[in-house]
C-alpha cells in the first residue's frame, strides 16, 4: 500500500467522523429550538387568549357586521342602481328591438299586401279585358247571327210574300170570286200577251 | 167553207156531243125517210146544235147538209187548237163565251178552251198553250210587284 493510499483513506475517515459528529451537533441545536418555538407559541396563545377576549371579539364582531351591513347596503344601491339602468336600457332595447321588428314585419307585410294587390289587380284586369274581348266577340256573333237570321226571315217572308198574301186573300174571299168583276183585268193581260199565245198555238198546230 | 162555231160551244166536249147529237139527229130524219113517215120526223134538237146551223146557215132537213156538217165536225174535234184555263172557281157561261169570243177574234176562229179548276191562284186565270203557259194570275200579279209591296212594308 502506498502512501497517497493510505493518506487517502484516513482522509475519509477523518471525513466520516467530521460528518458524524456534525449531525449529532446539529441534532442537539434542532432540539432546542423546538423547545423555544413551543415555549413562544405557548406565550404567544396566552397573549392573544388574553387580548382577544370575548368583549373584544364581540366588539369587533359588531364592528364587522355594521361594516359588512354597509357595504351590502351601498352594493344593493349600486346594484338596484345598476339593475334600474340596465332594466331602462333592457326596455329602450326590447323596444327598439320589437319596433324594428314589428317595422320590418308590417312592412313585409305591407308589401306582400300590396304584391297581392297588385296581382289581384293585374289578374282582375286580365280577366276583364278577357272579358271584354268575349263580350265583344259574342256581342258581334249575336249581331251577326241576329242579323242573318232577320237576313234569312226577310228573304224568306220576300220570297213567299206572294204567297202569303195569296193565301190570306184567297182565305178573305174564299167561294166570293166574281170572275165578272176579273175580266177587264184578264182581258188586258190577254192583250199584252196576244202575240205569244198566237205563234205558240201556230207553232203547236 | 169554213165551219163558223158558235162561242156556246167553247170546248171540244161541247163539239162531241153536238156531233154525236147531229148523227143521231141525221140517223133518226134518215130513218123518218126510209119509213115514209108523213111528214117526216125531226127530233128535237138542243140549243148549241141549233146555234151551229143557224151560224153555218146549214138546213138540218138536209141530210146532205147534215152529212158535211158532221165532217166539219169530225174534222173540227182533230184539228181545232185547244188552250188549256184553269179558274179559281167555276165560271159562269157569260164569262166563258165572253173568254172565247176573245179568242176566236183575237187568235183563232176555231179555238177551244179546256177548263180545268186551280182554287190556289185566288184570282185571274192561268192560260195553257201547246208549249207555254201564261199566269194571269193575282199570285203572278203580286210576285211581279214584290217590289212594291216589299216598299209598302218597309217601316
Amino acid at each position: 500500500m502506498e502512501a497517497w493510499q493510505l493518506a487517502l483513506i484516513i482522509g475519509c475517515l477523518i471525513l466520516l467522523v467530521s460528518a458524524i459528529s456534525w449531525f449529532v451537533l446539529k441534532g442537539k441545536k434542532v432540539d432546542r429550538d423546538r423547545q423555544t418555538g413551543k415555549r413562544l407559541a405557548d406565550t404567544a396563545e396566552k397573549e392573544a387568549e388574553r387580548i382577544f377576549n370575548d368583549e373584544f371579539r364581540e366588539e369587533l364582531r359588531n364592528r364587522g357586521r355594521l361594516h359588512f351591513e354597509k357595504i351590502i347596503g351601498e352594493n344593493a344601491m349600486f346594484l338596484q342602481q345598476d339593475l334600474r339602468l340596465t332594466t331602462s336600457q333592457l326596455n329602450d332595447y326590447m323596444k327598439d328591438e320589437i319596433k324594428r321588428v314589428l317595422q320590418e314585419e308590417f312592412s313585409k307585410y305591407e308589401e306582400s299586401i300590396s304584391n297581392a294587390k297588385d296581382l289581384a289587380l293585374d289578374t282582375i284586369q286580365k280577366t276583364q279585358a278577357v272579358i271584354e274581348q268575349q263580350r265583344i266577340v259574342l256581342e258581334k256573333q249575336m249581331n251577326d247571327e241576329a242579323a242573318a237570321e232577320k237576313a234569312r226571315v226577310l228573304a224568306h217572308f220576300e220570297k213567299n210574300m206572294a204567297d202569303i198574301i195569296n193565301h190570306y186573300i184567297l182565305a178573305a174571299i174564299g167561294n166570293e170570286i166574281d170572275l165578272t168583276s176579273q175580266l177587264d183585268y184578264i182581258f188586258q193581260y190577254l192583250e199584252e200577251n196576244k202575240q205569244d199565245i198566237i205563234e205558240d198555238i201556230k207553232s203547236g198546230s | 167553207m169554213d165551219l163558223n162555231i158558235p162561242n156556246n160551244l167553247s170546248s171540244k166536249q161541247d163539239i162531241t156531243h153536238v156531233h154525236r147529237e147531229l148523227r143521231k139527229f141525221n140517223d133518226s130524219v134518215m130513218q123518218s125517210i126510209m119509213r115514209h113517215d108523213d111528214p117526216v120526223k125531226y127530233p128535237p134538237i138542243s140549243d148549241s146544235l141549233r146555234a151551229l146551223a143557224i151560224e153555218n146557215q146549214s138546213d138540218l132537213r138536209d141530210p146532205m147538209a147534215c152529212d158535211k156538217l158532221l165532217l166539219q165536225l169530225e174534222d173540227l174535234k182533230h184539228t181545232a187548237p185547244t188552250v188549256h184555263i184553269s179558274f179559281p172557281a167555276d165560271p159562269s157561261r157569260d164569262v166563258l163565251q165572253k173568254l172565247v169570243m176573245w179568242l176566236r177574234k183575237e187568235v183563232n176562229p176555231k179555238i177551244f178552251i179546256q177548263i180545268g179548276l186551280q182554287p190556289t191562284i185566288a184570282a185571274g186565270i192561268v192560260l195553257r198553250t201547246p208549249n207555254k203557259a201564261f199566269d194571269f194570275s193575282l199570285r203572278k200579279h203580286l210576285y211581279k210587284n214584290k217590289d212594291k209591296l216589299i216598299e209598302a212594308l218597309q217601316p
